[in-house]
């Protein structure tokens, strides 16, 4: 295939605004190894950058950068005890939520007031998953904004934690139940969860993970009182 | 057709001296992938303003590029693994994952589908990154790039911005503007010459 027939396409095709077709075409020509096309990319891409450079430059809010450093560096022992951990770890849940559904983050306080033991021992776990080095997202229901969507965050080691948002109160007298669906066998029951009154929640599987059997983590719901050890109705599934 | 002016030619022929010092791109890239929880807030202080920027003006709503920029900054918390600051730009980069949050949410907010186009993901992939030889080959292309953009009419200046910051394909932008699309792709085809020229000029 002929490298002119692209010349038009190098920038459209490096801003992912070239039709299907077309970028098809020129992406497999890359594939061959054609050094003058790909070059052509990665020079359409600089010039890209360059281009994004001319935005007017307009200052985020303020209060986004302390929440950021709340997430990602939070300051430690001004306060005795276990208290600014446990901030930090709560808002840390409110804004690994409120990133992935793309909502607000939560009050930490709030998160903080509300956390049991047992709960901070699930968010220090999702954390551990999250923060750790080989831990891979995989987005599901991508770009929804209504019914279920978010990510599971895997690591091999460390387990899975799924984050979802868009999904509603259960119906009275079910839950809902998480599920592991391996590619041979059964599926396996996790843990029953509840989403917060903004349809936020997250579930995780501890322990390693064997991913090359894993096909998705499956949501359910079950009657309120039950063990189940198949799912009844599934509400979704995410796929690995 | 579009000139550049005289004065972003000759500067684009100014060698600037070359820098010893540590790169920090890549300094910052090494401490994110050792999971240094500081280095998120030194990376948003460095690019949380042009992000934001970029994303605001896809999207025209702040609350929602609020939370767009967020969602960015995890995304590359979690995957920065996968960048190569040998082989791409980190600015180049973080701008490509910033602008496909806000491509994302702007095609699952249409109300009338977009036509289907490359899957942005791809896009991501630190092999598109371009890794120029010097400091000064990248100002002076920035030089002149920016004269280029400077010259091209309201016309070609308005599909430039379109294709960038909006992520419209060339029919797309012919439906935006109730213009032909014969006539959209000669004026992004004429845009873009000018922009490649300036470029090609801009690295001796």
């Amino acid at each position: 295939m002929s490298c002119d027939q692209f010349q038009d396409s190098y920038e459209l095709y490096a801003l992912g605004a070239l039709e299907s077709a077309e970028a098809n075409a020129l992406r497999e020509h890359l594939a061959t190894g054609c050094s003058a096309c790909n070059a052509e990319v990665r020079r359409a891409v600089r010039q890209g950058e360059i281009i994004f450079r001319t935005v007017p430059s307009i200052e985020p809010p303020a209060a986004l950068r302390s929440r950021v450093e709340s997430v990602f560096a939070p300051r430690r022992a001004s306060r005795p005890s276990l208290v600014p951990w446990l901030i930090a770890v709560a808002a840390m849940l409110a804004l690994v939520i409120g990133l992935v559904v793309q909502r607000r983050a939560y009050d930490a306080e709030t998160q903080l007031a509300r956390a049991d033991a047992a709960q901070v021992q699930r968010l220090s776990h999702m954390l551990e998953i999250l923060q750790a080095p080989g831990t891979v997202e995989v987005s599901f229901g991508p770009g929804k904004t209504t019914g279920p969507h978010g990510s599971l965050f895997i690591h091999k080691g460390l387990g899975i934690a799924m984050v979802v948002g868009g999904l509603p109160k259960a119906p009275a007298g079910l839950k809902y139940e998480s599920w592991v669906v391996p590619k041979n066998g059964s599926p396996q029951p996790v843990e029953p969860f509840a989403p917060d009154p903004r349809g936020h929640a997250v579930t995780i599987v501890r322990g390693p993970v064997n991913v090359a059997d894993l096909t998705a983590l499956a949501v359910s719901l079950e009657p309120e009182n039950s063990n189940p050890v198949r799912p009844t109705t599934v509400v979704f599934a995410a796929h690995v | 057709m579009c000139s550049i002016p005289l004065e972003w030619e000759l500067a684009s022929l100014v060698k600037m001296p070359g820098k010893s010092e540590p790169d920090p791109e890549s300094t910052l890239v090494r401490r994110l992938k050792a999971r240094d929880g500081r280095a998120m807030v030194d990376l948003y202080d460095r690019y949380g303003r042009l992000l934001y920027s970029v994303i605001l003006r896809a999207v025209n709503d702040s609350a929602t590029a609020e939370d767009l920029l967020q969602e960015t900054l995890m995304r590359v918390w979690n995957r920065i693994h996968t960048f190569d600051e040998t082989k791409g730009r980190l600015e180049g980069w973080l701008v490509t994952v910033a602008r496909n949050r806000a491509l994302d949410h702007l095609r699952a907010n249409q109300t009338s589908p977009l036509a289907a186009t490359a899957d942005l993901e791809d896009l991501e992939r630190a092999g598109m990154f371009y890794r120029s030889e010097s400091h000064a080959d990248r100002i002076a292309q920035e030089n002149a790039v920016n004269a280029a953009l400077g010259s091209l009419n309201k016309d070609q200046r308005q599909v430039i911005e379109l294709i960038h910051f909006e992520g419209l394909t060339q029919a797309e932008i012919a439906a935006k503007l109730g213009r032909p699309l014969g006539t959209v792709k000669g004026m992004v085809r004429s845009a873009l010459k000018c922009l490649r020229t300036a470029m090609a000029g801009g690295v001796s």
